[in-house]
């Protein structure tokens, strides 16, 4: 199936947006499967480095002011117009989805979000994405054409594309932006704390009590060398900032051992790190969910087994010192 | 002047009550629900709680209604935002399978706010269930309204002007916008929705809820961009070994010795 990839050059993110995007279409569509890039874009010294995300056959580099769902909406609607593919890919952050969505409306399409799968061979095509607040997996057929997917984020895992690009055009749509209905006052990076690349990550969740107790974890995180991350109680309550949300509104990571302490293992937060190589719960509750989605629990307050980790790794750390 | 707030928002089961063995899906991809408690979706609590502290910030009185697409579960729900001052609560009435079918639900707000204009819409970014994530889009688009979404924040700046801030794919945006526009709120934090006092309560109990037949299209088959085909429980169970012990030190020592160890020397 013919495919246009739409992404987000003015995002950090772009980078993993369009590996994910290429695993997907190597998954789902086969490497070879003919298709065409759109890339918005507002720094003009990174191009060039833009333009090698996602080699495809096509390539279109749209310069915008900034990311304003709005301006890549009527640029976007207008290609579809005068070039229409039968689905666009777009990534699995928060503006791909609100572009698939908006598309599929401009263009009288059918939408979904955080798609898994895409049987594109079927007639109607099927995409399977989890529902019921992650707890299930649906099956939804599509019905109308052109399909809009925003794709599920860490679904495919990453990939480089190997196409040779036949065709580059570019075009100028800085101008739209005096026309808007907002203004931008403030841009904040998001600090992040590494959690999508962590190989070792500590979790929080509301069982950890109060803002004391989660900074208190956060440092031993710290010390341990992991990354620190909360569920949504933990940052709804501000106990630790937004960036350190993990799940399905949150981040997605894959690290190789994740420990989760005072977190009871709702599908929403799990989708955050069921790609863990290794998980341990830490609950008073032994029918918390996590105990068993884990591979090991300690049924028991996570402060004081926590205190008694951190004495045994400071113990076997300092032995390793002596001995060398 | 007077400006027109409305907030959509939903009832949904809580799912993480739940246990693992207790989905039951129907040869018609029916999902019983029955047996736990209702809440609101948790992005719709927030979208009220920040309209209710909205109204009360602007400079000029807000009216402001709240409005779900459902059935009679959103009753209680109702009552208790007349008595969080809202001053309409209406349901829109329907027993259609809305669950996979976002158009639907975003028609039938609508047509109600066609005959009901307002400055602004405040929705949820996403609701259980369907976890469609797409309501708030669909109905900007059917209005022709800009939307800003991952809303955390929104505050009246002069006469005409909001100020925004809200989740980009990569960091925090704060902006001004001109209403009308739809807004989606996303995780904001410290916006649960407050608790009514009994007093409260008292002085809105005779207040009734608004019941319309919901506008939703004729064939709401054909309005669905999707149609649900199949749906299946995850079974995400690892091997959930409990570490055995007397006290929480020996289970943290056993734990150390038996697992983590070898795990942290992988790292
Ligand atoms: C559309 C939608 C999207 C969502 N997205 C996300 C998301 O991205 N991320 C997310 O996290 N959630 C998300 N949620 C919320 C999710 O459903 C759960 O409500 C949330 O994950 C629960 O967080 P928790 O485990 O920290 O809190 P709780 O469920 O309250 O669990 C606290 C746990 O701590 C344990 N505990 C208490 N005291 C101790 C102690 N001293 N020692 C050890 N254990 C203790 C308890 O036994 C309990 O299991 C979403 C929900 C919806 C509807
Ligand atoms: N039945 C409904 N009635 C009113 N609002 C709804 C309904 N369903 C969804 N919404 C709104 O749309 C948002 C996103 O829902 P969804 O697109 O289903 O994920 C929710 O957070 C609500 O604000």
């Amino acid at each position: 199936m013919n495919y246009t990839v739409v992404l987000n050059g003015c995002s950090r993110t772009v980078q993993s947006q369009a590996e994910e995007l290429a695993a997907f279409i190597e998954t789902n569509l086969g490497a070879a499967a003919p298709g065409r890039c759109i890339i918005f874009y507002s720094a003009p010294e990174k191009k060039d480095e833009l333009a090698a995300l996602f080699p495809a056959e096509y390539l279109l580099l749209v310069r915008v002011e900034r990311y304003q769902p709005e301006f890549f909406l009527s640029a976007l609607a207008r290609l579809a117009q005068d070039n229409p593919t039968p689905l666009y890919l777009f990534p699995g952050g928060y503006s791909g989805s609100e572009l698939a969505v908006r598309l599929a409306c401009r263009l009288g399409g059918s939408s979904l979000t955080a798609v898994q799968k895409l049987e594109a061979a079927q007639e109607p095509p099927v995409c399977c994405k989890t529902v019921y607040s992650g707890y299930l997996q649906a099956r939804l057929e599509l019905r109308r054409k052109p399909y809009c997917l925003s794709i599920a984020r860490g679904g495919a895992g990453q990939r480089r594309r190997a196409v040779k690009v036949r065709e580059m055009a570019e075009l100028d749509m800085r101008g739209a932006a005096e026309a808007s209905f907002c203004r931008e006052l403030e841009f904040k990076e998001a600090g992040g704390g590494g959690l999508e690349q962590a190989s070792f990550i500590m979790a929080a969740g509301r069982g950890v009590g109060s803002k004391e107790k989660t900074e208190k974890f956060k440092q031993a995180a710290a010390e341990l060398g992991a990354a620190f991350g909360v569920s949504r109680p933990v940052a709804m309550n501000a106990w630790a900032p937004l960036s350190a949300l993990i799940g399905a509104s949150g981040v997605i990571s894959r690290p190789r051992l994740c420990i989760a302490a005072g977190v009871s293992g709702a599908a929403a937060f799990y989708a955050g790190i069921e790609k863990s190589k290794h998980i341990v719960a830490l609950n008073i509750d032994e029918f918390a969910p996590l105990v068993q989605t884990a591979d090991v629990a300690v049924i028991d307050d996570y402060e004081a087994v926590l205190e008694e980790l951190l004495r045994l790794i400071r113990q076997e750390r300092e032995l390793k010192a002596k001995g060398e | 002047m007077i400006m027109d707030v409305l907030v959509c928002f939903k009832v949904v089961p809580d799912l993480d009550q739940l246990p693992p063995g207790g989905w039951e899906i129907d040869s018609a991809l029916r999902v019983e629900t029955g047996f736990v408690k209702t809440m609101l979706n948790p992005y719709d609590e927030s979208a009220l709680e920040l309209a209710l502290r909205f109204a009360e910030s602007a400079p000029f009185p807000v009216k402001l209604t709240a409005l779900t697409v459902g059935g009679r579960e959103a009753e209680s729900y109702l009552k208790t935002l007349y008595a969080l001052r809202f001053d309409r609560a209406v349901r829109l009435e329907s027993d259609a399978d809305l669950r996979f079918s976002p158009e639907s639900v975003a028609a039938a707000i609508c047509a109600f706010v066609r005959h009901n204009p307002q400055d602004l819409i405040i929705m949820g970014r996403q609701s259980g269930v369907g976890d469609n994530a797409a309501t708030p889009l669909i109905t900007a688009e059917m209005l022709d309204w800009p939307c800003i979404s991952q809303v955390t924040g929104i505050k009246i700046r002069g006469e005409d002007w909001l100020e925004l801030g809200s989740m980009v794919d990569d960091g925090f945006l704060r902006q001004l916008a001109r209403p009308p526009l739809v807004a989606a709120v996303g995780n904001a934090p410290h916006a649960y929705l407050r608790v009514p006092t009994l007093k409260e309560r008292l002085a809105c109990r005779d207040k009734k809820v608004e019941v319309i037949e919901a506008a939703i299209p004729a064939s709401e088959k054909k309005a669905a961009g999707c149609a649900l085909a199949g749906l299946a429980v995850i079974d995400r169970r690892r091997a959930g070994v409990k570490i055995e012990g007397a006290n929480p030190q020996e289970k943290a020592r056993r734990l150390y010795q038996e697992y983590l160890k070898g795990w942290l020397a992988e790292l």
